[in-house]
Order: structure tokens, then sequence, then C-alpha cells
């Protein structure tokens, strides 16, 4: 049921944007906009970890969409879009030099103070989005799409280029790095 | 058979179906695995970003500005296209040999005829030949 809405708005997503490369009818365009402009700062977010530089990207991401000349109708708007902001994003950080050490958090965890549990709690989740932010950048792009944006592997595979089998492989590899960070963070918990 | 990633993930948000539910009973291994990914969705935040104020006036001054680009670039064109084809036209006449236009009439024939004729001179013919022309180039600048 979930997966039919899913793919009946990708479907209706890629109308619009076919129609508005057609027409440059920037309604079009807005509607678009609407829906994803939180979702790609958050997307941008999760690679650069800095508010205003993912906003940048984020409209980088849009400009792209918005100047784009040909759109097939039949091709999924989603996959397409989480390609172009992937490119935005990799090259971004392939090009500046990113510190994974995280920065003051914007937002720290709401149960960050209080009980030792809440607090080994908030220590976890931090060590989580380092090792995260440590990731190589295709397994990290791979997990927070399929983990936070809740695309599927055929999703995920046309937005990196990437097989299917490759996908998985990727995903498979950032849970293995983030489940040895769980496992290492209760072995010093408990001692 | 273990449980796969697709599995361990799906269990996050509820049960599997029954013998994936039994054989996370009897795997030591699959249990813990499924503990660990749970603990990776508790406590990697999932809450979207919410853009700064400014962000969409930002983004739509952007597009005005790609907007004026690409009718700036149209008048450009628009303007320079008749320019453009106006001298690509006089490139190629100038371009094209006139020789290649003109038909071959006897005042070339005899002209060449001349030329071998200088040919066949030895080079004291040719000093004479010279001393002639230098003696009618000066009559010419005396008579101007």
């Amino acid at each position: 049921m979930l997966k039919e809405a899913v793919e009946g708005a990708d479907a209706e997503e890629a109308q619009w944007m076919a129609e508005f490369v057609r027409t440059r009818d920037r309604v079009l365009f807005e509607r678009l906009f609407d829906r994803y402009r939180r979702r790609m700062v958050t997307y941008a977010y999760k690679f650069v970890r800095r508010r205003d530089r993912a906003e940048e990207l984020a409209q980088d991401v849009f400009i792209r969409v918005y100047t784009c000349k040909t759109y097939r109708p039949d091709a999924p708007f989603r996959a397409w879009l989480y390609q172009v902001a992937t490119r935005v994003c990799l090259n971004e950080v392939r090009r500046r030099e990113y510190s994974v050490k995280l920065e003051a958090l914007d937002r720290e965890p709401a149960d960050s103070v209080g009980p030792d549990g809440a607090l080994e709690g908030a220590q976890l989740s931090q060590r989580l989005m380092q090792r995260l932010a440590e990731l190589p950048e295709k397994q990290r792009a791979a997990f927070v799409m399929c983990r936070f944006e809740g695309l599927s592997h055929e999703e995920i595979s046309k937005a990196l280029e990437v097989s299917i089998s490759s996908t998985k492989s990727l995903i498979h590899r950032a849970l293995e790095a983030l489940r040895a960070e769980v496992r290492s963070h209760q072995e010093m918990t408990c001692t | 058979m273990h449980l796969t990633d697709e599995q361990l993930m799906r269990r996050v948000e509820g049960p599997l179906d029954a013998e994936a539910e039994a054989h996370l009973k009897g795997c030591a291994q699959c249990r813990a695995a499924a503990e660990e990914t749970a603990a990776i969705w508790r406590h990697l935040p999932s809450e979207l970003v919410e853009p700064s104020p400014g962000f969409d006036a930002r983004l739509r001054a952007r597009l005005d500005a790609e907007d004026e680009r690409r009718q700036a670039g149209w008048f450009r064109w628009a303007w320079a296209a008749p320019s453009f084809a106006a001298a690509l036209g006089l490139i190629l006449v100038l371009a094209t040999p006139a020789s290649s236009e003109r038909p071959v009439d006897d005042g070339d024939l005899q002209m060449l005829a001349e030329l071998e004729l200088l040919d066949d001179l030895d080079a004291a013919e040719l000093v004479d030949v010279y001393s002639d022309l230098e003696l009618i180039e000066s009559l010419d600048g005396e008579e101007g």
C-alpha cells in the first residue's frame, strides 16, 4: 500500500518535471520544491554537517533541476533527484576538506541530560553520527538514502549509478561499521 | 540461514514472519545483530533539518537570476545572429580566389610566354633586361 503510494507520487512528480521542462511553468517547479526542500537540506546536511553549507548545496540541487533541459516523463523522479543531489554533495565533499569531527551539533538529542542511561544514549548517538561521517562517501550515501530517505535498493542504485548488488553491499558494509560502533560502545559502558 | 540486512532493518519496524522470528529465537548471532540494528535506528536522529527562514527567498532570487541569464542569452543571440551571418558571408567572399572565377585571357597567355622567355635567357642577358627595366622606371619617375 505504502509502496503503491510512493510509486504513484513518483509518477506524478515525473509528469510535473517533464511538463515543467516543456513549459517552464514555475508553478510546477514550486510543487516539486515544496515536497523536497526539507529533504534536500537534510540529505546535504548528512554529508557536510553544516546547516549553512547544506542549504547552499540544496539550492544548487534545485538550480540544476530548474535548468534541466530534457526529462523523460517515464524517468523515476525521486531516484533522479537523489542522483543529482548525490553528485552535488559528493562533488562538494571531494573538493573541500570537511572535518569529520562533529562540531557542536545544531541540536543535541533531547535526552542528553538526565539519568545515566539517557546520557549513554546521547553518547552513542554522537558516536554513531561520527562513525557515519567517517564512512566512505558511497557507503554513507547509500545508508542515508536507505535509512533516512526510505529509498528502495533500485532507487539508490540509480541515484548512485551502481548495480543493485553493489548497493546492497554498500549498505551492508555501512551497517557493519555502525554495528561495530554499537558493540564497542556497549563494551565500554559495561566495563 | 541467517537474517539478511533487509530483514534486520524491517524488524526495527515490527515482527517478521513466523519462520524468521523462530530463527531469531534460536540464533544468538542474529539476535545480537537485530539488537544492534535497532540501537542504530534509535540513536541516529532521523528528523528532517528545517531550512532557515530565508532559504526559499534566496532560492527564488537565484531562479530569477537564472531566468534573466537565459533571456539575456536569447537577446544576445538574436542581436548577434545577423551580424555573424554578414561577417561569415564577407569572409567567404574574400576567401574565394578571384582567379578561379576569371577565365584565362590573351594577356595572361602573353605574360606567361614572356616569363618562359626570361627563363631561357642566360645571366648576362638578364642583367641587360633588368638594366632596361630600371632605366624605364627612372624615366617614369622623371615624367611624374
